[in-house]
C-alpha cells in the first residue's frame, strides 16, 4: 500500500487489453461519484427550496441512469465479491483454460446489464408520468 | 477497524439502501402510494445513515487508491467529513418528513 499509484484516473479509462469487467469498474467509480454529488444537489434542493425549487426535467435521465447503473453493478460486485457464480479456480498449466471470470460469471455479467436496462425502463417510465409527458 | 470489516459494511450498507431507498423513491414518485408517520421517519433515518456511510467509505477508498501514502490522513478526513454532514442531512431529514 506504500507505492504511488502511478496509474491514477487516467489509467481508469484505458480499457485496452482489459475485459468489460474492465469498464464496469470505471462506469462504477464515474457513477458513484455522480450519485455523491446528487447527493449534495439533492440535499441542498431540500434544505433551500425556495433558492433551488424542485424540478422534474429531462436531465433526471442522466440520474436515472447512473442510479440504476450503480445499483445493477453493485449487486453484480456484491454476489462476486462473496465468491459466488464464480468459475473454478486452476493451475495454471499449458494447455491453458479459460479464466475464473468466463462461463457463468460472464452470463452473470450480461444478466445484471439487462437488469440494469429494466430498472432504467421502470423508473424513466415514472419520471414520464410525473412530468405529464404521459398521462 | 480492519480495511475487510469495513467493506463487509460497504456492501451490508449497499443492501440495506437498495431496500430504503426503493422505499423512499416509490413514495415520492409512484401517484398513489401513500407513506407516512413515524414509519417513513424510521426509513428514512436508515436510509440517510447507510447513504452517508456508502458514499463516504466509497469516496475513501477511490482517494485512498489514488493517493496509498497518505491512507491514515484521508481516512480521518472522510470520518470528520461524514459526520459533520450526516448530522446536518440527518437533522434536514427529521424536520422535513416530521
Amino acid at each position: 500500500m506504500k507505492e504511488e499509484n502511478r496509474g491514477g484516473v487516467f489509467k481508469w479509462f484505458d480499457f485496452r487489453n482489459y475485459s468489460l469487467e474492465r469498464f464496469l469498474y470505471t462506469m462504477h467509480r464515474i457513477s458513484g461519484i455522480g450519485l455523491v454529488i446528487w447527493i449534495v444537489i439533492h440535499t441542498i434542493q431540500n434544505a433551500f427550496p425556495r433558492l433551488f425549487p424542485f424540478m422534474y426535467g429531462w436531465e433526471y435521465t442522466i440520474l436515472l441512469l447512473i442510479l440504476s447503473f450503480h445499483a445493477a453493478n453493485g449487486v453484480r460486485l456484491l454476489i462476486t465479491e462473496l465468491g459466488f457464480l464464480l468459475g473454478k479456480t486452476y493451475r495454471p498449466v499449458y494447455p491453458y483454460k479459460m479464466g475464473v471470470i468466463y462461463g457463468t460469471q460472464k452470463k452473470f455479467t450480461v444478466v445484471i446489464l439487462l437488469i440494469f436496462f429494466i430498472i432504467f425502463l421502470v423508473m424513466f417510465y415514472y419520471l414520464m408520468l410525473n412530468m405529464r409527458v404521459i398521462t | 477497524m480492519r480495511e475487510s470489516s469495513l467493506m463487509m459494511l460497504h456492501y451490508a450498507a449497499a443492501v440495506v439502501l437498495l431496500v430504503t431507498g426503493s422505499i423512499h423513491l416509490m413514495k415520492n414518485n409512484i401517484p398513489g402510494m401513500e407513506i407516512h408517520g413515524p414509519l417513513y421517519l424510521v426509513n428514512m433515518l436508515i436510509f440517510v445513515s447507510a447513504l452517508m456511510y456508502h458514499a463516504m467509505n466509497g469516496v475513501r477508498v477511490i482517494l485512498i487508491e489514488l493517493m496509498p501514502k497518505r491512507s491514515r490522513a484521508i481516512s480521518y478526513i472522510i470520518l470528520v467529513l461524514g459526520i459533520i454532514i450526516y448530522l446536518y442531512i440527518a437533522n434536514l431529514v427529521i424536520a422535513l418528513v416530521r
